[in-house]
């Protein structure tokens, strides 16, 4: 009975390798719906990239690697499901993840199983604040990163600002600290900043009304946070134009999600477009080093489109999870996770290492280096890496 | 203030406006074979892929994609009529109610489950029927949305029409009031039933064809609309087409102005797709026979 | 063939099945017994709708939300008034219960697909409600909660305890369902109006399918938010995941409780053994409820045990009685398709 359940699973995985010729890691990402599925489908070709780059390399330990990764589907139990299979598998270590609800079961399991986990592009504060031993972030935390955002929205001076929010994981934490941080400072010219914000389902596909409502208010919002991904960010950049409310010279659009970075973004909102505002956490004017120019090209050479952030986390985490199995010279969960914490690897984003600080809570095990870049559309179909770099104003050439 | 409004007003109107063009052939079928089709939404799903296949792999104009793709809804209407529910006139089949619930529904998940395989569960953008917006005033509307007001009126105007004033809607009429009856006189129920489910997804698929270059495309796009739509025929009185598009035109006016005067305006929005299935579920119980008091068909 | 030999080879067959289930911890690693756990949450959902559906004639799509309302319930009781669990996971199914009876009460008057437009409805609301809620529920944020046995380390105690729970709650409808109550149940779904005639109650004994189907429902969603540890209420009540109820009671035979459990674990397991062809296994799972709807009314795999039982009695002539090979291959996963 054993015997043959052991081969039926060895065929539905598709996956029959013994643990003396490989090193297997795993990766997580949403690759079909309701999950975020354009994500995790770029994670999924930058994780194997690295991998196959590395294997031609030579591998880790005189090993070959083997990369499996598992559809999470966005839901949470998917994801705990997942992570299970692959520590069922043998994996040494998980790499991935772009929902914060999902990745929130999933640090439940790397506890569980004693599973080293990096995650690649899951934002919200609490996953890395838990401080987990297994558990290490190269994602920007929520508080990270929109800190600075919210910086630039009070040095440019703005004073009423609305925003729309998803109510995810993702949304509700980037309001949250929008919220906080607009609430508490004033802005450039030591005006108190308004803000306002309204929640909606994923599912909504008319925003009209709300955005009528925007454009009756006196005074005009002067800035609208879209904090929204996927479908509902292209249709309220595209609906808010159409009412004439954003972007107008009156009332900025800010479009906070990463598919604002994507080439979906031009075909959908096709002229509305122009004028947006958005963020990455990489922009070559950061410094275009060798490694970035190295993975931008062969990116594009290899799948045709512009890596965003989210392959850039991807592709490192796979780095740095190698380089702390190389360290470690070994594949013990507790090695690598004593490796993980004195790794220091360049990578595409920076030089990737891990905080030991538990004060604020989320900074343990969190790469501190991610920076907060706002740039501008100036011109249709424009690449965002080729878009006006209007934050941080330092950089500006 | 006022301009506020009537821009609410104008965007209820039109969103109203696509909802009838759904609800209403939903309405059709009920009045004719007497079932719920629980994968009208699907039908609204296939709509939308077809001509937005039809506008960018074949090159059709993307009006002309609209028609094509409501002909294609039509054709897979037929199939299914003729494979999966012409059994239901059979004595083969006991407990009719049970058995169309279930089929259409399982209709739903397979045509869902399919688009997914098929197209991936990606967003899709059909290109613009008109692009730009029209200025008329203070008021700003999308080409689009006007196109879709325009072809949905035309396409309900041609309904009506054929229902009220042809041999066919007279035919129709009669088997929707009583069978028996119709058949005597020598209209061949089954072919109306044909006939009618095919007109009623058909308006389905037209909707979401229209829909597309606004809203946007997806194999789950379906769902919500679906949901709608039963809300509208309960509203309108089950099977009553006039009902239908009156109802229609109150929920887009009820979305589009209760999710602006919300007790709590922050979760006006988040609370939007709820307004309808509330209303659905009181006029359940307080007024079944819809707000408009047409007869209440019951179903054997 | 006899009442009793078929009777004995149920007797054998059932046995079978319980030892394999009792013996599925040791032959199942840690995923695969992740994948049985919600194969028999599955299975309880799929059997209290058919106690309603089937039996009944109730088209109700609020199952999930009902159990969604249970495991929501006793979360929240446990997080944030330090209900014990047990005590949460009590309350739970009070919820679920009371909220089975005002929806019992409410959809009297109407029936076949108005109640289901009503139970759509109520499903929406429910789930767009716990969504927009999101400062008490957490919404799609998801909701931690505690685990029942502490943590998932060890992942056997959910186990023997979701199957105890199932063959409590399967006992408890068969009692149910044996009884005279059983038979007005089905006098209801037979003919509404001659039931009435005949002087049985028609209001009570709908109302107490409602009560009871909806119990059983929110003994699940408890057991699910115990288990998983995060809620989100996409994840519970999602209309997709109410079809995929269906498909299973359906796919299994709706005319029976042995044949809703059924179909939860063959396409529980089918949907992980078929994850390579990834969406496509949906759509065949959308085919198969098609075609046996079309086909075969009363399920595939229910009706198909029994003529295999029925034909080992008849071929009792032979040396040694063979058992059916088991008719639930979920539950044994060298077991094969049926």
């Amino acid at each position: 009975m054993r015997k043959l359940f052991v081969v039926l699973a060895a065929l539905g995985l598709g996956f029959l390798g013994s643990a003396a010729e490989y090193i297997l890691i795993g990766g997580v990402a949403p690759l079909s719906a309701p999950g975020a599925a354009e994500s995790g489908h770029e994670m999924k070709l930058a994780m194997e990239m690295a991998v196959a780059e590395i294997n031609a390399a030579g591998g880790v330990l005189g090993k070959e690697i083997k990369l499996v990764v598992e559809d999470t589907r966005g839901l949470p139990e998917e994801g705990s499901a997942a992570m299970n299979r692959l520590a069922d598998m043998g994996v040494v270590g998980v790499v991935g993840e772009f929902h914060s609800a999902v990745a929130k079961a999933e640090i439940e399991v790397a506890k569980a199983r004693k599973l080293p986990f990096i995650i690649s592009e899951a934002w919200a504060d609490v996953l890395t604040a838990k401080q987990y031993k297994y558990v290490f972030r190269i994602a920007p935390a929520n508080s990270l990163f929109y800190t600075k955002v919210a910086d630039w929205i009070r040095a440019v001076g703005f004073k009423n600002v609305v925003a729309i929010v998803e109510n995810t994981d993702w949304g509700l934490g980037v309001n949250g600290v929008l919220e906080r941080e607009l609430g508490t400072k004033p802005n450039i010219y030591g005006e108190k900043v308004k803000y306002t914000y309204i929640v909606a389902e994923r599912t909504v596909t008319d925003f009209t009304p709300q955005l009528l409502r925007f454009k009756a208010m006196r005074p005009r919002p002067d800035l609208i946070m879209n904090i929204f991904t996927g479908t509902g960010e292209y249709l309220i950049v595209k609906q808010a134009a159409e009412i004439g409310l954003a972007p107008t010279r009156e009332t900025a659009m800010f479009a906070v999600g990463t598919s604002a970075l994507y080439p979906e973004f031009w075909e959908t909102v096709g002229d509305y477009g122009l004028f947006v505002i958005t963020k990455t956490g990489y922009h070559p004017i950061l410094g275009v080093t060798p490694a970035i120019k190295e993975f931008v090209s062969k990116f594009r050479e290899k799948y045709g489109r512009t890596p965003t952030f989210a392959a850039m986390e991807a592709y490192d985490s796979i780095y740095t999870l190698v380089k702390a199995i190389e360290m470690a010279k070994s594949t013990d969960p507790d090695d690598i996770v004593a490796a993980l914490e004195k790794v220091r690897h360049d990578g595409v984003l920076g030089t990737i290492y891990f905080s030991t600080e538990k004060e604020p809570a989320w900074m343990y095990h969190q790469w501190p280096g991610a920076k907060a870049v706002v740039i501008q559309y100036t011109e249709v179909g424009q690449k965002y890496t080729e878009a006006l770099l209007l934050w941080p104003a330092i950089l500006k050439p | 203030m006022l301009e506020f409004y009537l821009a609410q007003v104008v965007n209820g109107l039109i969103v109203g406006l696509i909802y009838a063009l759904m609800a209403v052939g939903l309405s059709l079928i009920f009045s004719v074979l007497k079932i719920v089709n629980f994968a009208h939404g699907d039908c609204y799903m296939i709509g939308g892929f077809f001509s937005y296949y039809l506008a960018t792999l074949l090159g059709f104009h993307p009006i002309a994609a609209v028609f094509v793709g409501m002909l294609g809804v039509m054709a897979v209407g037929i199939l299914i009529h003729q494979l999966l529910l012409k059994p239901l006139y059979t004595p083969k089949v006991e407990r009719k109610g049970e058995y169309a619930i279930l089929m259409t529904f399982g209709i739903g998940i397979f045509l869902q489950n399919l688009a997914m395989a098929l197209f991936g569960p990606w967003t899709k953008r059909p290109p613009d029927f008109i692009p730009g917006v029209t200025k008329l005033g203070f008021l700003f509307i999308d080409n689009n949305r006007l196109v879709v007001a325009g072809v949905g009126i035309v396409i309900m105007l041609v309904l009506l029409y054929v229902i009220g004033r042809t041999f066919i809607g007279k035919a129709l009429r009669a088997v929707s009031q009583d069978r028996d009856a119709a058949a005597i006189v020598g209209v061949n129920p089954v072919r109306m039933n044909l006939l009618a489910f095919g007109i009623g997804v058909g308006l389905a698929g037209a909707a979401g064809a229209l829909i597309g270059p606004v809203f946007l495309i997806s194999p789950v796009m379906g769902i919500l609309p679906g949901v709608k739509s039963f809300v509208i025929i309960v509203l309108g009185g089950m099977g009553s087409i006039r009902g239908a598009i009156i109802a229609s035109i109150l929920l887009g006016l009820v979305e589009s102005l209760g999710s602006v005067f919300f007790l709590d305006p922050t979760r006006g929005l988040a609370y939007k797709n709820a307004f309808g299935v509330l209303l659905l579920a009181l006029v359940l119980l307080f007024k079944p026979t819809g707000l408009f008091g047409e007869k209440f068909v019951r179903l054997e | 063939m006899s009442e009793k030999g078929i009777r004995k080879v149920n007797l054998a067959a059932l046995m079978v099945i319980g030892a394999l289930a009792l013996a599925v911890p040791f032959i199942l690693h840690s995923y695969w017994l992740h994948v049985a756990i919600i194969g028999l949450y599955y299975a309880l959902l799929a059997s209290s709708w058919t106690l309603l559906a089937g039996y009944t004639g109730q088209f109700s799509f609020a199952t999930m939300a009902l159990a969604g309302i249970s495991a929501y319930t006793s979360a929240l009781l446990v997080i944030k008034a330090s209900f014990p669990i047990w005590g949460g996971f009590l309350c739970g199914i009070a919820a679920a219960a009371f909220v089975g009876l005002l929806i019992g009460m409410l959809v009297l008057r109407l029936s076949g697909p108005y109640l289901a437009l009503f139970t759509i409805a109520f499903s929406e609301i429910t789930r767009i409600t716990l969504n927009a809620e999101y400062r008490l529920t957490r919404g799609d944020m998801g909701l931690t909660v505690p685990y029942l046995f502490g943590g998932i380390e060890n992942k056997i105690p959910y186990y023997y305890t979701i199957l105890g729970i199932l063959a409590a709650s399967l006992t408890l409808m068969w009692l149910l369902l044996r009884s005279k109550y059983g038979l007005f149940f089905r006098s209801i779904r037979e003919d509404e109006q001659a039931a009435a005639a005949m002087g049985v109650n028609i209001v009570r004994y709908k109302i107490m399918a409602f009560v009871v189907s909806s119990a059983f429902a929110g003994v699940a969603g408890g057991f699910f938010a115990h288990y998983v540890g995060t809620l989100t209420p996409n994840s519970i009540m999602e209309l997709p995941r109410m079809g995929l109820i269906i498909a299973m009671a359906v796919i299994g035979g709706i005319e029976s409780l042995a044949g809703a459990v059924s179909g939860a674990l063959v396409v529980q397991f089918l949907q992980e053994y078929l994850r390579a062809i990834g969406m496509w296994r949906f759509v065949i799972f959308g085919l198969a409820l098609i075609l046996i709807l079309r086909f075969s009314q009363n399920g595939l795999i229910w009706p198909l045990y029994q003529r295999l039982a029925g034909r080992r009695v008849e071929a009792k002539t032979e040396p040694e009685l063979e058992l059916p090979e088991s008719p639930e291959p979920g539950v044994s996963p060298g077991g094969g398709g049926a």
